[in-house]
């Protein structure tokens, strides 16, 4: 450690603004809207009509339970609250944090009303001596997975009360190594065929459920994003970390802008922000202007 | 909060390093931070800042008090902490009673040196007592500096009803207090530090540490740091260590820094004072 | 000072039957499920909701297969009143005002719809000026609404006095109820005109409850309209960029 070299404090000047709130900028602004619906208002008689998510029955009348603008699929209406947490589907793709280890499995959280499970028959571990019933369980499967990892996974099964139960039984599965984890809300995900994405040199696994991770992308295809070993050697070069903070702030951006986030938004964002040093990304104008941007490249305008 | 894994934290500890963080700032780099005074009007000063996604408000009342005998001429400034569970489910309850004290405490000992002689009414007779309560609503990390520019807001933008000393026949003062709402006065801030909390990931310094970077964080240290970068404490938190020469390097660069963090929140405060019709935004808008 | 002056105005300016000025904004904050902040004159109050979620492991214990576990915290800020207040939450006032809400919110929420979890409301009073657990049911019912959470229908409270000569009067301010009499809070469910919680600050005449209950009535469905076009903006606002959740 070298002693107390003043040029050294010099160089390093402090960045902060402070603004009023008189400066606020907001990414939202009051549009025209089709007939909305608010808890208890009544939506129609019962009779020829099923009634889906979001409303319920009263004395015969159906009413709203939540805010929102009513669908129909033929005889069924349903609501769809703009904020909630995720509601899973078999076949999609989660990313999920893993919260305790339990008896032959580990619970998950997914953004959802409660705990996702993955089974220890769910994932694919190497060799299968796993498989025997044994009373060091736990300790074997605190080595492929503890409390605080994160792992992708597909939706195998939904129980009854709404617990999702996943698994990796796939190699583009599993613990996910370094990166950043992006929460937005689970409505701003669109379920699409793929969610796994390469954009502009790094990679990104979109949750169903809104968590959305970015990685840089693997040097070689034998390191998949699945697989189980730990990687804390690796050091992602700087350019890689500038398009990941890059990406953060485009998807910050969109979900404060309520837009949908999935490849094409994305892609569109990231290139508007090519523009702004990545040091700027954070200052509210800048956002603003991702934002206005890339709804205009898409055609999307209030 | 939310537990991190190791790659995670590698990644940012990595990041720290090489001066791109985890959402693009520089090593010293502060996020957006937005400051409004005047926020809960019944109070006799308040402001409200947000520093990224953390949210303080604190809010200053003033009452007398009889000095002692060790400091005649001195008022008393006293801060008060509580984090709302609003901030997070942690803080419900006897668990955010607690967390709140340990930090209150804290804040206490950083502010205890501070020389308050303009509190003084009259000399061992009466002397103000000046409350700031502080309200956590949101917290993302770096919650001690937030505070630190909301009290120093919240103190410069204070008006405190002027009490006047009467002569009476025996001699004996009598202290009433002004009947004009128009006639107060604001205390003087110049010795009101800023905290600057500076933490050591991997083997580089920091400012402005989120919650998921304080999780990375080897060292911790909070230092009080007044308008000249006179260094008033410092508190080290959290468990970890550094070498001697690290600590000074620490010591020389929050001097700096908080040179730099009380020339800006002046002039906003100013800029803000300077606004010819001025709503209160607050929640709204 | 009379609570009714003889040109019939109260002491703020307000005729009997008028309710002071309510501004409100939903989503405030962005680490929670559902947020908002409501003010109704100088009384302001925050509202966070968190989940449905996981039981925590403090209150595993009320874990129900049938319903989800409703869990409320009512707290006042330090400088909330002009009385300075050593202890924000667990004193019997906030105990009271917490199981309150409680009940309140029971009372609509859809909790079978969520077994086996949990739903956190919180409540923070920034300032307090009359009216606090009253803003605070109204900002409960918008926090709720912003998280989605499925409610049977709105959960709006108002509160109604008497003043000078035996009239009714609503929406009473910090001044009134302490040079006053009783105060009556209720908590009503407006579009099916159900009350979910009744509350009198003293004792009241028979003869008067109904006017006054009546006078409260009315101040909550007063107070419902300004909040559902509230939730209906909102709404425009964070849901034209999505087609409001359409593909």
């Amino acid at each position: 450690m070298a002693g107390l070299d003043r040029e050294d404090i010099g160089d390093k000047s402090v960045s902060a603004s402070f603004r009023l709130a008189s400066d606020r900028i907001s990414l939202l602004t009051p549009c025209e809207h089709p007939e909305l619906y608010t808890p208890g208002q009544d939506i129609g008689p019962e009779t020829g009509l099923l009634r889906g998510h979001g409303t319920y029955q009263d004395n015969g009348r159906i009413k709203a339970s939540v805010a929102g603008v009513l669908e129909h699929v033929n005889k069924l209406i349903m609501i769809r609250p703009l904020k909630s947490r995720y509601n899973g589907e078999i076949g999609d793709v989660v990313v999920g944090r893993i919260t305790e280890i339990q008896q032959k499995r580990w619970r998950v959280d997914a953004n959802a009303r409660l705990d996702a499970v993955l089974l220890l028959s769910s994932v694919n571990l190497p060799g299968g001596e796993l498989r025997r019933r044994s009373v060091e369980d736990e300790r074997m499967m605190r080595q492929y997975l503890s409390e605080g990892d994160l792992i992708s996974a597909e939706v195998q099964n939904v129980f009854s009360e709404g617990t999702m139960s996943l698994h990796t039984r796939n190699l583009k599965y599993g613990k996910l190594s370094q990166g950043v984890l992006v929460t937005v809300p689970a409505p701003l995900i669109k379920r699409s065929k793929t969610h796994f994405h390469t954009i502009c040199g790094i990679s990104l696994i979109i949750g169903t459920n809104g968590y959305i991770w970015l990685y840089p992308t693997p040097k070689s295809t034998e390191e998949g994003a699945g697989g189980f070993a730990r990687n804390l050697e690796l050091r992602v070069e700087p350019r890689e970390r500038e398009a990941i903070a890059r990406m953060q702030c485009c998807i910050n951006a969109l979900a404060e802008s309520r837009m949908m986030v999935y490849d094409t938004s994305l892609v569109a964002a990231f290139e508007v922000a090519n523009k702004f040093s990545v040091k700027e990304l954070l200052k509210p104008e800048v956002k603003l202007e991702i934002v206005m941007l890339t709804q205009h490249m898409m055609g999307l305008n209030c | 909060m939310v537990r991190l894994s190791p790659e995670e934290k590698i990644y940012i500890i990595h990041g720290v390093e090489d001066n791109i963080r985890e959402d693009g700032r520089s090593q010293t780099q502060y996020r957006p931070i937005e400051v409004e005074t005047g926020i809960i009007p019944s109070a006799m000063g308040s402001a409200r800042v947000k520093l990224g996604n953390t949210d303080v408000i604190a809010c200053v009342k003033a009452d007398t008090f009889t000095p002692t005998w060790n400091k005649p001429d001195e008022g008393k400034l006293q801060l008060h902490v509580d984090l709302s569970a609003t901030a997070s489910p942690w803080f419900e309850g006897r668990r955010g009673e607690q967390t709140s004290e340990e930090i209150t405490t804290i804040l206490n000992k950083a502010y205890e040196s501070i020389k308050l002689e303009s509190f003084c009414i009259v000399p061992q007779v009466k002397c103000w007592l000046v409350d700031v309560d502080i309200s956590v609503l949101s917290c993302d990390g770096n919650m001690y500096d937030a505070i630190g520019f909301a009290v120093k807001a919240a103190l410069a933008t204070t008006m405190v009803p002027k009490i006047v000393a009467s002569e009476e026949d025996e001699g004996e003062k009598e202290l009433q207090i002004t009947d004009d709402p128009f006639d107060t006065w604001t205390p003087n801030v110049s010795n009101i530090p800023c905290l600057v909390t500076l933490s050591k990931v991997g083997d580089s310094v920091m400012v402005d540490a989120t919650n998921k970077e304080e999780q990375c964080s080897s060292f911790t240290c909070i230092l009080a740091v007044t308008e000249t970068g006179k260094i008033l404490s410092t508190f080290k938190v959290g468990p970890g260590s550094v070498q001697p020469v690290t600590f000074s390097k620490l010591i020389l660069e929050a001097s700096s820094i908080g040179r730099s963090l009380h020339s800006e929140l002046l002039s906003a405060l100013k800029k803000e004072n300077g606004l010819r019709k001025r709503e209160i935004h607050g929640f709204l808008n | 000072m009379e609570l009714l002056n003889d040109q019939g105005l109260r002491l703020d300016g307000r005729k009997p039957d008028e309710l002071r000025l309510i501004k409100c904004k939903l989503g405030i904050f962005t680490h929670t499920d559902g947020s908002a902040f409501v003010e109704q004159g100088n009384t302001k109050v925050i509202a966070v909701v968190y989940g449905p979620h996981e039981v925590r492991n403090v209150h595993r214990a009320k874990t129900s297969a049938d319903g989800a576990f409703v869990n409320c915290q009512y707290s006042m800020a330090a400088f909330s009143m002009s009385e300075r207040k050593k202890r924000n939450r667990g004193d019997r006032k906030s105990t009271e005002a917490t199981i309150h809400l409680h009940q309140t919110l029971a009372a609509v929420i859809r909790t079978e719809l969520m077994p086996k979890s949990q739903i956190d409301v919180f409540i923070e009073v920034l300032q307090s000026d009359g009216g606090n657990f009253a803003a605070s049911v109204n900002a409960a019912t918008l926090a709720l609404i912003d998280a989605g959470i499925p409610l049977r229908e709105y959960v709006i409270a108002c509160t109604a006095s008497l003043g000078t000569g035996n009239v009714p009067m609503v929406d009473i301010s910090n001044l009134e109820e302490s040079l006053g009499g009783p105060t009556l809070t209720v908590a009503v469910l407006p579009r099916s005109s159900q009350i979910a919680l009744v509350e009198m600050s003293q004792r009241f005449h028979l003869d008067f409850l109904e006017p006054v209950l009546k006078m409260a009535m009315k101040g909550c469905d007063y107070t419902f309209k300004v909040l559902d076009m509230a939730v209906e903006s909102y709404l425009s606002e964070i849901g034209k960029p999505n087609n409001w959740g359409q593909a």
